[in-house]
């Protein structure tokens, strides 16, 4: 009796869980969203299973259609995971051209935001207010990105 | 981020004040910066984006929070008129405390 590829499926399947949870799941979370550590176990996992299963598809009594088929679905799984690190690791870190930022040597424009004390400040004061008794010398402005 | 928090003490000794800026109300960097991460420094919220767009650096729907955030910066403010960027020296694939020096240098001259 012909038995299922039971690795292959399983491997198939895991990779799109692996690959789609990510924008659906692990996105919520900065530790996973930052770097994608549950989706690569899941891939890793994927793999074993889609390794037992091309494995087993290529054994000389397999018929042709089933070395097709795992070889499409591993495929299809490594082409996922090519997919999701290709858009964490390179079009996640594409930006759009900043046109209108200040030039280096021209004049830092002057704001006013909120502290976290809840109290307004203004570039303006940050440059004249003394650190260790003296005027600053430069003020460093880190942005970051926040959403913490 | 992370270079800069670490290297307080450079900055100061160079009259450098730090600043971080980000989209987070006052509250939620209160909690996250102050209390959790421990930091010292000032740190001003910008949910509108106000000093965050006259910069430029707005990311607009920044792919895995789909909101608008910041683009990652530091700006030294030399000189207390003009600025010098470090975004040449950060970045991934730099080298560790080459955005740090950048800053320095460039207020030293």
């Amino acid at each position: 009796m012909k038995r299922l590829n039971w690795q292959i499926w399983a491997g198939f399947v895991l990779s799109l869980v692996a690959g789609f949870s990510y924008p659906f799941v692990f996105v919520r979370w900065p530790i996973t969203r930052e770097f994608p550590w549950a989706n690569l176990i899941l891939f890793a996992i994927a793999t074993v299973f889609l390794f037992l299963g091309l494995h087993r598809a290529f054994k000389p009594d397999k018929r042709i259609v089933s070395k097709i088929f795992s070889s499409l679905a591993a495929a299809f799984g490594l082409l996922l995971l090519a997919g999701l690190l290709f858009i964490i690791f390179v079009a996640g870190r594409w930006l759009p051209a900043s046109a209108a930022a200040p030039q280096v040597g021209q004049k830092a424009p002057d704001f006013t935001l909120t502290d976290s004390n809840d109290k307004p400040v203004t570039l303006a004061q940050l440059l004249t207010e003394p650190i260790n008794n003296k005027p600053p010398k430069a003020v460093l402005l880190i942005f970051y990105r926040g959403y913490w | 981020m992370r270079s800069f928090p670490k290297n307080l003490d450079k900055f100061i000794d160079a009259g450098i004040r730090v600043v971080g800026i980000s989209v987070d109300t006052p509250e939620k960097t209160r909690d996250y910066m102050l209390q959790k991460a421990g930091y010292t420094f000032t740190f001003l919220s910008d949910p509108k984006l106000e000093a965050i767009g006259r910069y430029d650096l707005v990311h607009a729907k920044e792919l895995a929070s789909g909101k608008d955030i910041a683009r990652h910066r530091s700006l030294a403010h030399g000189d207390r008129e003009f600025f010098c960027d470090s975004a040449a020296g950060t970045g991934s694939r730099s080298r560790k405390g080459a955005a740090v020096k950048a800053v320095l240098t460039c207020v030293a001259s």
